[in-house]
């Protein structure tokens, strides 16, 4: 049987092809992962998620820690790319600062990506992060059935909402979410004030707002660390804090659910918290930098489709186009003190 | 003669006449801020501000500034926490946390004195470096739930009075009298007002100056010790930002940048006034996105009626 | 060395300012009992010198002797505990603005008084505005009040309560640097006749500066003339004539 010349002509290319693909294939992937600082349990786990993910699928991973110092950061960048790896994934510490190192990572063609926040300038491949709205909606719909409880089903109230630093996206997204679920109901009062992500900015919002308003329902923190001067703020205008289900308790909960949070709602402090799959990102970003590797652009997901898991703790996410780039934004999931023990949850899970 | 000693006694409490200008408006337009219980949040917001302010208004005073003031309380807080977390007695970590205050004002009165930095590198380079170590020691971690009797200082009461209330009393009234019935307060005031002729005079700038300093970390690390306290908790990222409020505070009350001129009493006066503004913008519920933006148009009020009344006093310089 | 009529005296006394050779190996002498003159031109070295005698800063080469003694004057405060009071040229070098003449009087040498049985120790200001204006009283300069800060006296009210502030104590030397500058017709008759009774009747040992060869004849012993930072000439004010001491201080043909 004759072939044509064509024939010959692709089954050349195919094996060109074929050989290129094995010779990938055998060279081992590299990831950098440049953390903003692993004191920090969130950050730990995030690393942690990461680099077991890369561990499974047999890629090697160099991990830097920059200690809280956006300058070192940089420098941990300019090592990664000197290392000649694949591809880098960054939590920024500085989302201004670390531009300079992004720059120079886009300039050496590595790819660049980010999980948690994004950067200021230069190219991101992908960021993923929790979705603020959705966790400001989850917080809404929760504060909504408190209150109905309190009132036999009718909706009402009295809420203070003590924000993050006002115009930043994170403080924005989770205030959208939970007015976006409350704003239905006239009768449910929100007071919203900014407490610039400052404990004792919260413990004086906490003070004066129940001065003002002594018949407060509850209370909306945008973060963790407002918790501990909303409890003193409390006792202070309160003479004691009436814990959840005491009465006279007013409800408390809101975003993050780091370990400390976590012990907070055990304790029956707060009511509960809303808390982000940091352990989970790694599982989530690191097929798709591979994928990335692999295809380009091709491989990325496309913005206003849902990326669906079964059992995993990100699923599901969002894939959306912000200014800043292309983001996921993964599930979010509300737990109380009955929950909040939950080994699984990342921040019960202790570092080894 | 007699108005002119009236005008005088008007210019010298000129925040004390805004404050009661101030709380008068307030009165009728602000619900529940004219209450006993109100009163006392504005005292115990202004308490650790205000003890920041004196470390700040001494180095004003002596002609030169502290910008380390808001990390040297961070660091204070995450050390005395540690501390106590580790088992050490409250007592020594009191001790500790006093100690790294003070050590901050030797460095920074001997990094301005001895190797001739101006006041503000010097104090630009602990305020970063100091933060820097606070972040570091904690791994930039919250500490969280300290021993009832380390929050005494912050949260504790005396009978109906809050302990953070005392505090500031005691303090201003007890650096109030250093400054003005002490060789040593006078001494501050000198070198504020004429650097060289207090040194052809014989006055050991040197020592005056690291002296100041080291009260100056002294108190912004005892203010670190109040808002642990306050907050049953200690954070890396304590006071940031409260440098500006504590030198706005200062000025307000009308100490000289330039330094030499002012009182305590008065920079007392610009820490109530400022925690009155944010008062009532809380009670008020203004726009988060616009609260900004009403505190400064409030302290702009508040010290514009205070040059108004310099100028009627007219003091030439 | 110790000759006995010799109270003060500097060799050698070198002083740069970067490229400004502001003394060039000057010797100075100062007796028991002795009035003495300085006089030259603007920028001849004459507050250079005095600076250095005060202490305000070290020579770059020379010695001091006081009665004898070498001395080294680290800081102005150790100048002052040897005796030596000086009112420098500059009165905003030497008074605190935004103080009041007791204040300024008695700068560095605050009076305290003891309180909860010696326990503190704070300001006795009564003391110190009574001895302030007592001392202004023997200066001869009245001032309506000594509460009021510094900046609202005039030019030479300031240096009245300047010569003030180095007359509280009996000095060991006097050094007065254009003392008269900025003094009205009378109170300039005053401070001069008041410098007199100090050196001749009290015998305090004074240098004076001044650009005025008028009240230098009139109150000095010795003349030491400065020119471009070194001695060109000392001659007692008995033998000359101003003439000549003008010749020296322009110097040339
Ligand atoms: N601190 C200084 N830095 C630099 N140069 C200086 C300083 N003090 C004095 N000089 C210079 O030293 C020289 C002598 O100055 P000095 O003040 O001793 O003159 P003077 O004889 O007192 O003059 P006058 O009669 O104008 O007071 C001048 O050239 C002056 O410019
Ligand atoms: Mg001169």
């Amino acid at each position: 049987m004759r072939r044509s010349p064509l024939f010959w002509w692709l089954v050349f290319a195919g094996g060109i092809l074929l050989s290129f693909s094995v010779a990938l294939a055998q060279e081992k992937l590299i990831f950098g992962y440049s953390a903003p600082g692993l004191g920090d349990e969130g950050q730990w786990n995030i690393q942690k998620g990461f680099v077991d993910k890369c561990k499974e699928l047999g890629i090697e991973v160099i991990v830097t820690d920059a200690q809280q110092s956006a300058e070192k950061q940089n420098n941990d960048i300019e090592t990664l790319i000197a290392r000649g790896v694949h591809a880098i994934c960054a939590v920024p510490h500085d989302s201004a600062a670390i531009s300079i190192a992004v720059q120079k990572c886009n300039e050496a063609g590595i790819p660049f990506f980010t999980i948690d926040r994004g950067v200021t300038a230069g190219n991101v491949v992908l960021t993923v992060k929790a979705d603020n709205v959705k966790a400001g909606a989850i917080a809404g719909e929760v504060m909504l059935r408190l209150l109905q409880g309190k009132y036999n089903g009718v909706a009402k109230g009295k809420v203070l909402e003590i924000r993050g630093q006002p115009g930043q996206d994170v403080a924005e997204q989770r205030a959208q979410g939970f007015h976006q679920v409350l704003e239905k109901y006239p009768d449910i009062q929100i007071i919203s004030l900014p407490g610039y992500w400052n404990t004792e900015e919260g413990f004086k919002i906490t003070v004066d707002t129940l001065t003002a308003n002594p018949d407060l329902d509850g209370i909306y923190y945008h973060a963790d660390l407002y918790i501990p001067g909303i409890v003193e703020g409390v006792k202070a205008v309160k003479g004691e804090f009436a814990k959840v289900g005491e009465p006279g308790h007013i409800f408390i909960l809101g975003i993050d659910g780091n370990p400390a949070g976590l012990d907070q709602v055990e304790a029956k402090l707060a009511d509960g918290v809303v808390v982000q799959p940091l352990r989970d990102y790694g599982a989530l970003i690191v097929p798709i930098i591979v994928d990335y590797l692999k295809r380009g652009e091709e491989a990325l997901p496309k913005p206003g489709t849902v990326l669906v898991e079964e059992g995993a703790s990100w699923s599901p996410a969002m894939v959306v186009q912000t200014a800043a780039g292309l983001e996921i934004w993964t599930n979010v999931f509300y737990v109380d003190y009955l929950g909040a023990g939950d080994p699984n949850l990342w921040g019960n899970k202790p570092r080894e | 003669m007699r108005k002119r000693e009236f005008l005088k006694f008007l210019l010298d409490n000129s925040v004390w006449i805004i404050i009661v200008v101030f709380f008068t408006l307030n009165a009728f337009l602000t619900p529940k801020f004219f209450t006993l219980l109100n009163f006392r949040n504005i005292l115990i917001h202004s308490s650790i501000l205000g003890i920041v302010v004196i470390g700040e208004s001494l180095c004003l005073l002596s002609g030169h500034f502290d910008l380390s003031v808001e990390s040297t309380l961070a660091l204070s807080a995450v050390l005395g926490s540690m501390a106590v977390k580790n088992g050490l007695s409250i007592p020594l970590a009191i001790g500790i946390m006093l100690m790294s205050g003070m050590l901050v004002g030797f460095a920074n009165g001997t990094l301005i004195r001895k190797l001739g930095l101006n006041a503000f590198v010097a104090t630009l380079i602990t305020y970063i470096g100091i933060r820097g170590t606070a972040l570091g020691i904690v791994e930039g971690k919250t500490i969280w739930n300290l021993p009832a009797a380390f929050c005494f200082f912050g949260a504790g009461n005396i009978g109906i009075l809050p302990v953070q209330i005392v505090l500031l009393a005691v303090l201003y009234l007890l650096f109030h009298a250093v400054l003005i019935y002490t060789k040593f307060g006078r001494h501050v005031y000198l070198v504020g007002d004429n650097q060289l002729a207090a040194r052809i005079s014989g006055i050991n700038v040197d020592r005056v100056v690291i002296t100041v300093f080291m009260l100056s970390g002294l108190l912004s690390a005892f203010a670190g010790l109040v808002m642990a306290g306050r907050l049953n908790s200690a954070s890396p990222l304590f006071g940031t930002g409260m440098v500006f409020e504590a030198m706005s505070a200062a000025i307000i009350g009308g100490i000289s940048l330039r330094g030499g001129i002012g009182s305590l009493f008065m920079a007392l006066g610009g820490v109530v006034l400022l925690s009155s503004i944010s008062n009532v913008l809380n009670l008020h519920a203004v726009s988060p996105y616009w609260i900004q933006t009403i505190r400064a148009l409030m302290i702009l009020f508040a010290v514009t009626l205070d040059s108004l009344k310099r100028r009627l006093v007219r003091y030439e310089e | 060395m110790k000759s006995d009529g010799i109270l003060l005296k500097m060799e050698g006394i070198c002083k740069s300012f970067g490229e400004v050779r502001a003394l060039e190996n000057v010797h100075f002498t100062l007796s028991h009992h002795e009035i003495v003159g300085l006089v030259g031109g603007n920028g001849a070295g004459k507050s250079t010198l005095i600076k250095i005698l005060a202490g305000v800063f070290p020579p770059d080469r020379g010695r001091i002797y006081l009665e004898g003694r070498e001395v080294h004057f680290k800081s102005p405060r150790d100048a002052y505990e040897q005796g030596i009071y000086t009112v420098h040229q500059k009165m905003e070098e030497i008074l605190a603005p935004h103080h009041d003449v007791a204040a300024n009087i008695f700068m560095g040498e605050e009076i305290t008084k003891p309180l909860f049985g010696g326990l503190l120790r704070v300001l006795a200001r009564r003391e110190m505005e009574k001895e302030a204006e007592s001392v202004l009283s023997r200066v001869g300069i009245t001032i309506d009040s000594v509460r009021r800060p510094i900046v609202s006296y005039s030019g030479g009210q300031r240096q009245a309560v300047a010569l003030a502030k180095a007359l509280r104590k009996k000095p060991k030397i006097l050094v007065l640097d254009e003392p008269t500058a900025a003094l009205g017709v009378k109170e300039k008759f005053q401070v001069l006749h008041l410098i007199k009774r100090l050196g001749k009747e009290e015998g305090i040992p004074i240098i004076i500066v001044s650009h005025n060869l008028e009240e230098v004849f009139e109150i000095v012993d010795r003349i030491v003339v400065l020119r471009n930072g070194q001695i060109v000439g000392e001659c007692s004010p008995s033998l000359v004539t101003k003439e000549q001491v003008v010749q020296m201080i322009v110097g040339g043909e």
